[in-house]
Parts: structure tokens; sequence; C-alpha cells
């Protein structure tokens, strides 16, 4: 689960990054070993929340968004 | 339309945003036709969808350039679409924002030389025997300022963009004569996505505009249409160079 936390923080602070979680999330698997369930919660509904967030995500906002996304993989991983 | 690209097959990578969807605009309107591919296919439709409004003569390709298998389906769909393929434009691209060298994630070091260095090394790998079959064409590689100053906001980006100028270099040299001009451009900032995303805030690139000596950054259009150029037979006599497009940015005085 902290993997994937880690990867959702980057995903907000680094558009880059972002870009790999979103169209690449194979890479982001293998590279960072996650499990099965992780890799469903990438690929689907964090894929879903990714994609919906502005270019960039203003530093002032990344707590709350972080908070978010964090909230999701708890909840997808339980 | 006044047609300096009439009935060339140009693929495009990266083609679904930015550089490289300016470009794909900007090769319809002069009468190519056009594959745009891009890992990014939701984008790509809406391109795509553009491209259509100009031309029946575009088509979309979904690939991650990194992938051997996606490239090589890539330059085969382009040829079983058009039928031949004269024009590479390699714009697909990362950056991923680095801390200092001894604190780099080996993870992203492999990431951002995938896409940007190996994965240009694949679709030129894929592209040559065809453009060479179609009887020559061009190849313009996308490079960046960050591959020929230092940029230390991501050493990777750099490492891998300063590569593709010297790629350009010698492939150049060893398919000029073979009917093949290749080519690169290093742009300074460009208004793109990439840009948007990686300055940190929207405040920080209209900082950065402010200082330009234009007062304001690239737009994807400037670097179309020098793309636009060195694919066109206008640049019959260039191979193997690497054109700045930054605006100007470095006339500036060093900043100490």
């Amino acid at each position: 689960m902290d993997k994937l936390k880690e990867i959702a923080k980057r995903a907000v602070e680094d558009y880059g990054f972002r870009q790999i979680a979103q169209w690449s999330p194979d890479d982001l698997v293998d590279q960072w070993d996650l499990t099965d369930s992780e890799a469903n919660v990438l690929k689907g509904p964090l894929k879903d929340e990714i994609d919906q967030l502005p270019v960039p995500v203003e530093p002032v906002d990344y707590e709350a968004v972080e908070g978010r996304l964090n909230d999701l993989i708890e909840e997808s991983l339980s | 339309m006044t047609g300096r690209l009439k009935n060339k097959v140009a693929l495009i990578t990266g083609g679904a945003s930015g550089i490289g969807r300016a470009a794909a605009l900007r090769f319809a309107h002069e009468g190519a036709k056009v594959m745009i591919a891009d890992r990014n296919s939701a984008l790509s439709a809406q391109t795509l969808a553009e491209l259509h409004q100009i031309t029946p003569h575009a088509a979309s390709v979904s690939v991650d350039v990194s992938k051997t298998d996606q490239v090589q389906q890539m330059v085969d769909d382009t040829v079983s679409r058009f039928g031949a393929l004269n024009i590479l434009v390699n714009a697909a691209g990362v950056l991923l924002l680095s801390p200092p060298l001894a604190e780099i994630d080996e993870r992203d070091w492999d990431l951002m030389m995938n896409t940007n260095l190996r994965g240009l090394f694949l679709c030129c790998k894929a592209a040559i025997p065809v453009i060479e079959q179609s009887g020559g064409g061009a190849i313009v590689n996308i490079s960046s300022m960050a591959g020929i100053s230092a940029y230390a906001r991501s050493l990777p980006y750099a490492v891998s963009k300063a590569g593709v100028i010297h790629f350009t270099l010698g492939a150049a040299s060893q398919y000029t004569s073979r009917g093949i001009r290749i080519n690169c451009i290093a742009p300074g900032t460009v208004d793109t996505p990439q840009a948007r995303g990686s300055s940190g805030s929207a405040d920080a690139l209209r900082k950065i505009a402010e200082t330009h000596p234009m007062g304001r950054i690239g737009r994807p259009e400037d670097i179309a249409d020098t793309i636009l150029f060195l694919s066109s037979d206008e640049a019959a006599y260039i191979s193997g160079e690497t054109i700045i497009v930054d605006g100007g940015s470095r006339t500036l005085p060093p900043n100490i």
C-alpha cells in the first residue's frame, strides 16, 4: 500500500511521472514490484482519479489531493 | 493548404499533444498523409478528429515507443494504411523531475532513457528501412535546450536529450548518403502540457515568460514550423543538424 501511495504522491506533484502512471502502468508495476491487487488499483480507480487532476496540481493543493488519493487507495485495498 | 508535403506520408510520435500535435496539424495543412502515434489514446482521438477536419488522410495508432513490438506494429500500420513512409518525427518524450544526482532513483533514470532515447532509437530502427523503400525522406528528432545547457531540474532528462543530438549526428552520417536526411530541433521552453505540468505551478510558467527576450515562451506551432521546414524539400541540403528554437533565450546574460 505504501508503494502505491508514493506513486500517487508523485503523480500529483510530477506531471511526467503522472503520464507514466496513466499510460504505461505496467512499467511501474514491474519497477515497483507491485502486488496484483495494487496493480489493479493503479490501473483502475487510481487511474480514474489521476485522469481528472489539473495540469499542474498547484502546490497549495498537494496535501488535499494526496489525502484524497490515499483514502481511495486504502479503501480499494481493504 | 500550400502542398509543401503533398502526398508525403508522415509518422509523428507523441502526436496527440504539444509539439507533436502541432506538427501533425501543420503537416495536414501542407498535404501530408499523417499517422499520429501516442500512448494516450483518448487524446489521440481528439487530435485525430481535428486532423479529419483538414484531411481524410489521417489516422492514429496507440504506441509506447519504448516497446519494440509496439513500435514495429506502429510502422507496419502506417505502411498498411498509407502505402509508404517518407517522414518520421520523433516527438514522444517524458520529463520526470529529479533530485540532485546522488539521490536520483534508478527507476526514474530508466523511465526517461527508455522513452526519450531507447524509444527514439527503436522508432528510427523500424522506420528507416521503410523510408528507404519509399524512396528516401526525412527524420526530425525533438531534443531540448536541456540537452545543450545544464538543466538541474532533471539530469536524466538532460542527458537523454543530449543523447538525441548525438544520435542525430551519428545516424545522419550513416543514412544521408542513402537518401534519408536526419535532423534535430532543440526547443526552449514551449507551452505544452508537459511544460505546464512540470513547471510546478501556473505562476512559475508565467515568470519564465516574463523574463524571456520575446516576453513569451514558445508555442508548439513555433516548433512545428521548424519541423515542417526540416521535413520539406526546402531543407534538401540539411542533414545531421540541430537547430535551436528558443526565441533567443540564449542571448540573455548569465543569471549571476
